[in-house]
């Protein structure tokens, strides 16, 4: 049976409608500014929105937090940087198969750790995180160790590579603006609103014969291959992987994103993105600094806005337009 | 050949316990502060940061004398203390659990940021208090620093039992944990309880610090493995109970011990965290097993 026919046609329309409008204009951005350094800015953002729109998937609809999405990333990177470089088969195709890898350990660590809730389901998925990194450092022979894996092939298939960053851009873009489409859907679909029930009260749902624990370990998968397809994109465009990528700095950076944009908002992931690549790029010189700037603004935001940034800004807004009912 | 095989008991057993205080005062810390407030402080492992880098370069490199530099790194540590009891309690008092989770996170790689700014990324130490020259019995040889972590921790710990216990405000302490609401309504100040049992955990972190830098040495990122040792450790136990606390990290200590000894020092935190995911799946309240629910009820992150 097809997810479609559960969804609110209009629903499906307007996510449609939304996503391709907001395609075309990333695509007209080369023809109407040229080519510049700033593609590769913007293929960077393609590709970190995908684990942050994963997350906003599992947050938004469970209410829940997994500090595991940045080990998944490393994952997706790692598998297909592996079947690429060592095995020789065709980036695309790896980038596939990583796919599978990625939800079959993501079906695995789900089934053991999403009966825990809260910040017990946090330690537990940041342990499996710790494990995964340590794994990546010390089995040298497969992932090159600390030194990590260098020479990547390019993304491309039937002896066509992407070359340039233009080329990256038009490859990255379709495919981020798809997977946004899918979550939209999914989000509106019988299965976005099972899962919201099931936040609301899992024994009531299952009396009402809908099987939580599958639909659980069910988003947690399409949410972990999110960050497994950017770790992929990420490993075949800047053509090298180190343990880096999946440390536990960059889970804590995707939990960054969905503070600034909203921990339930897949748009605001993107916006997130958008927010946290600009700082990267012009208000970090050191890495010092760095770590000072995320810390404080996650502390702030937190406190002021416990939802995330955006959705408090927007709530702010609407307050003051409508005036304050309470 | 037996000589051998007791030396080897006998280093494991040394090497338990020294690693096992370390990992015994952040998760007892860990501890207080979770049963006090239901949040999980991932920035607990900046207290034996911050502390074991003051006395690093008040003590080791400046020169000054250590009970100087100890009274300093104390300071700062209660400073800190306060600072997020701030931060996480009183700030945050409408805000989700895994909302404060998240804040102390950010405290964690935000004091991270600033300590790298303040000293630097290098790793620091100091000399022991008892000299280098390691103790020989048969063929396994101890440092005496560990002597001093084992037995400064067996008294911190001991005497915050007997706080807990028999004190006015340790009571006061155990009450809160069990019920805030009921706690204030016998009068109980429960601000100032919260604000304790952060002063007591950070006081436990900046000891371990301060014992336990001459000999694994510092730098400004050793902070978050730290914590999330001692975490590991307090949920193994079950989290809120001391003892709990305790037998964990002594378990975590001997694991690693024995997977060093026995395999290899690359994969030692391998068994740590594999045991945590099997240990919050079968027993979400750990070994010992704490009455506290807080952390097992519904949490939900995008409402308050």
């Amino acid at each position: 049976m097809s997810i479609l026919t559960f969804i609110k046609q209009d629903a499906v329309h307007l996510n449609t409608a939304r996503v391709a409008l907001f395609l075309t204009a990333i695509l007209l951005v080369p023809v109407v500014f040229g080519i510049g350094y700033y593609l590769n800015m913007m293929i960077f953002i393609a590709i970190l929105s995908l684990p942050a729109m994963g997350l906003s998937l599992l947050s938004g609809l469970s209410g829940q937090l997994a500090i595991s999405h940045g080990a998944f990333f490393a994952i997706g990177a790692y598998a297909s940087a592996i079947l690429s470089t060592n095995i020789g088969i065709n980036p695309v195709l790896s980038t596939l198969l990583a796919q599978m890898i990625v939800a079959l350990v993501a079906a695995a660590i789900g089934a053991v750790v999403l009966r825990l809730r809260s910040h017990y389901l946090a330690i537990a998925t940041l342990s499996f995180a710790i494990i995964v990194e340590l794994v990546i450092k010390e089995w040298s022979g497969l992932t090159g160790g600390m030194q990590g894996m260098l020479n990547i092939p390019a993304m491309g298939a039937l002896g066509r590579e992407a070359t340039s960053d233009i080329q990256y851009y038009y490859i990255y873009w379709p495919i981020t603006a798809l997977l946004l489409l899918f979550a939209l859907n999914l989000s509106s679909s019988r299965i976005g609103r099972a899962l919201r029930a099931i936040r609301e009260g899992e024994p009531i749902v299952d009396s009402l014969g809908i099987q939580a624990a599958e639909y659980k370990i069910g988003i947690y998968i399409i949410s972990s291959v999110f960050a497994g397809v950017g770790g992929a994109l990420y490993a075949h465009f800047v053509g090298f992987v180190t343990p880096a990528t999946g440390s536990i700095m960059f889970a804590i950076e995707i939990i960054m994103v969905l503070a600034l944009g909203g921990f339930d908002r897949l748009w605001g992931a993107l916006v997130g993105v958008v927010l946290i690549t600009l700082l990267n790029e012009y208000a970090l010189g050191f890495a010092d600094y760095k770590k000072i700037i995320l810390g404080v603004t996650l502390i702030a935001v937190m406190l002021v806005f416990p939802r995330g940034l955006l959705p408090g800004l927007i709530d702010l807004a609407r307050s003051n337009k409508y005036g304050r009912t309470a | 050949m037996t000589s051998l095989i007791v030396s080897d008991l006998i280093q494991i057993v040394m090497t338990t316990l020294t690693v096992g205080s370390m990992y015994a005062l952040i998760a007892v810390g860990v501890s207080l502060i979770y049963s006090a407030t239901g949040v999980i402080n991932f920035a607990q492992g900046e207290f034996v940061m911050l502390s074991g880098m003051t006395v690093a370069s008040l003590y080791g490199s400046m020169g000054w004398p250590l009970t100087t530099a100890i009274a300093v790194a104390l300071v700062v540590v209660l400073f800190y203390a306060a600072l997020l009891t701030l931060l996480t309690s009183i700030l945050a008092a409408r805000i989700s659990l895994i909302g404060v989770l998240i804040i102390t996170i950010g405290a964690s790689i935000a004091t991270q940021g600033i300590a790298a700014r303040i000293w630097d990324s290098d790793t620091h130490r100091f000399a022991p208090f008892s000299g280098e020259d390691p103790i020989r019995i048969l063929d396994a040889t101890i440092s005496p620093q560990a002597l001093w972590i084992v037995g400064v921790t067996a008294i911190c710990i001991a005497g915050l039992i007997w706080f807990m216990r028999s004190t006015m405000a340790g009571k006061a302490m155990r009450a809160c944990s069990l019920d805030q609401a009921a706690a204030t309504m016998v009068g109980i100040p429960v601000k100032a309880t919260v604000l304790l049992s952060f002063t007591l955990s950070g006081l436990l972190g900046a000891v371990g610090g301060i014992l336990t830098t001459p000999l694994t040495t510092i730098d400004a990122n050793s902070g978050m493995l730290l914590a999330i040792k001692g975490f590991t450790a307090a949920m193994l136990g079950g989290m809120g109970s001391i003892p709990g606390a305790l037998f964990g990290a002594l378990l975590i200590a001997f694991v690693e011990t024995v997977t060093v000894t026995v395999g290899s020092s690359a994969f030692k935190e391998l068994p740590t965290f594999t045991i945590i995911i099997l240990v919050l799946l079968f027993l979400p309240r750990g070994l010992v097993g704490g009455r506290n629910e807080i952390g097992l009820q519904h949490e939900d992150l995008t409402r308050q």
